[in-house]
């Protein structure tokens, strides 16, 4: 059997504009994505950490939800969800509805991060602190926050390679990307394999993007002296 | 430091009637401390001993707030420490710790550790807190560190910078948590040193410690704990000859 018979490459590269204008989408919306998530992961690590029980729970029980629930239900939830809210009586578009339901997915699972490098932690850090009249604002900002994220831009970067592949999901809602572009030919040409094939090289792609950036980041991290440990 | 009304001999610190009773995840009460009443005066530095869980450290805990007061008072310079209106971190850069595992911030250089908390804290100005770093670190003979991360530091080093990180707030009173039980036994005494140093300087401070010989030669009082309770205090010599209780004679026989 010939390549060609299995993979129609001479079709694939009719659509490459398609795949690159798809890849181009995903890699945006990841990134729009990954950026909310990490500043709303991080508001709610703060809030779930708040001695106030009515902030406190509220957002325990709004990870939790997240957590247990399918993103495909969330994403469903929030794109027909928010086009039968009154006050929004014009339809939101649906890539704002993708961007919204992966951002508050992917803010769950970051906060849950984000907690656990706290509590990696040394106790003895909060004390010295406070020991020295910081308050509790300025213990969190100052000392504890950059020795939790030292500890987790590992796990964090492992979280947004699984945003970039959660991100196909939006195809559901008829957002444009990259499983877009493939589902272009299947529609087209009827040629499933090139179709996803094609697809899966392109997150293949951004994955091997990502891992060099990590290793990169990574190396420079343990340049800083007072990681080296 | 010193104000006007601030005399060697007053009082610093007053304990009255304290009590700290913790509750145990599985619902057991302890009676961490039952009834303490001592003072502290100012320039006086007092040796707090005693057998293992016998409450010392949480004694000591209580004076800066890291343990809450369940009955009783403390007042630090006349600040009572049980009063729920306490600014409890304006007092905490009043009052120096220096803990066992050091707790220096490990993200930042030794320089950091000191000028961090000035700036936070006392907002001085990044001039004037490393201005006052500096000199600190000269006078210590640890300016050469002043750029090492802790974790490139031994323990005698870090605990040193931890020291010169309290002193740098300009403390009235410094508090000890065995600052050299996680210490190497070649750096016990770089540790002890700067701390003899900072005694005969005139400092008030409360030192939590295993180090008989150190409460003997340095300390002017001597306080003894046992299961939560003040048992004995006095002077070193006096302490350390003829204790007046049996359970201070059975702990000596062990330790000395």
């Amino acid at each position: 059997m010939r390549l060609i018979e299995f993979y129609n490459y001479r079709v694939v590269l009719q659509y490459l504009p398609e795949f690159a204008w798809g890849l181009w989408a995903t890699l945006w919306i990841s990134f729009v994505c990954l950026v909310g998530s990490l500043i709303l992961g991080t508001l709610v690590t703060v809030a779930r950490r708040s001695q106030k029980r009515w902030i406190s729970t509220p957002v325990a029980a709004y990870v939790e939800a997240v957590r247990s629930t399918p993103l495909l239900v969330q994403l469903y939830i929030v794109y027909y969800g928010l086009s039968q809210i009154p006050v929004l009586n014009v339809p939101v578009p649906a890539l704002a509805c993708g961007i919204f339901a992966l951002t508050i997915h992917t803010a769950a699972y970051m906060s849950e991060i984000i907690r656990g490098g706290i509590e990696a932690v040394d106790r003895g850090q909060f004390e010295g602190a406070k020991a020295v009249g910081m308050s509790e604002r300025q213990t969190m900002i100052h000392i504890i926050y950059p020795q939790a994220f030292a500890k987790i831009i590992p796990s964090l970067l492992g979280q947004a390679a699984v945003l970039v592949k959660d991100s196909s999901i939006l195809s559901f809602i008829a957002v444009f990307e990259l499983l877009g572009a493939g589902l272009i030919i299947l529609s087209d040409r009827v040629m499933p394999t090139e179709a996803f094939m094609t697809a899966a090289f392109g997150y293949l792609l951004i994955y091997l993007l990502m891992l060099v950036a990590s290793n990169k980041i990574q190396k420079k991290l343990s340049g800083n002296a007072w990681n080296s440990r | 430091m010193d104000n006007g009304s601030a005399q060697k001999g007053d009082v610093l610190v007053k304990v009255e009637g304290l009590s700290k009773i913790f509750k145990t995840t599985d619902g057991r009460i302890i009676n961490a401390l039952t009834n303490v009443n001592t003072t502290v005066d100012r320039g006086e530095v007092v040796a707090i001993i005693g057998p293992s869980g016998s409450g010392k450290s949480t004694l000591l805990r209580t004076f800066n707030g890291l343990e809450t007061i369940s009955k009783g008072h403390i007042y630090i310079d006349g600040i009572d420490l049980a009063d729920k209106k306490t600014d409890m971190n304006a007092l905490r850069a009043d009052v120096g710790m220096v803990f066992q595992h050091f707790n220096l911030f490990q993200h930042k250089t030794s320089l950091e550790n000191i000028t961090l908390p000035q700036t936070l804290v006392r907002n001085c100005t990044s001039a004037q807190a490393d201005q006052i770093a500096m000199d600190l670190l000269r006078q210590l003979g640890l300016d050469h560190l002043a750029n090492n991360y802790p974790s490139q530091l031994s323990g005698g080093q870090q605990q040193r910078i931890a020291i010169a990180r309290a002193l740098a707030m300009q403390p009235k009173l410094m508090l000890f948590d065995e600052a050299t039980s996680a210490l190497d036994p070649e750096m016990v005494g770089e540790v002890l040193d700067l701390m003899k140093g900072l005694a005969t300087d005139g400092m008030t401070m409360c030192i939590v410690t295993h180090e008989m010989n150190f409460a003997r030669e340095v300390c002017d009082r001597v306080i003894f704990m046992d299961a939560g309770e003040l048992v004995e205090t006095g002077q070193p010599a006096e302490f350390f000859q003829n204790p007046s209780t049996d359970r201070a004679k059975q702990f000596l026989d062990k330790v000395l």
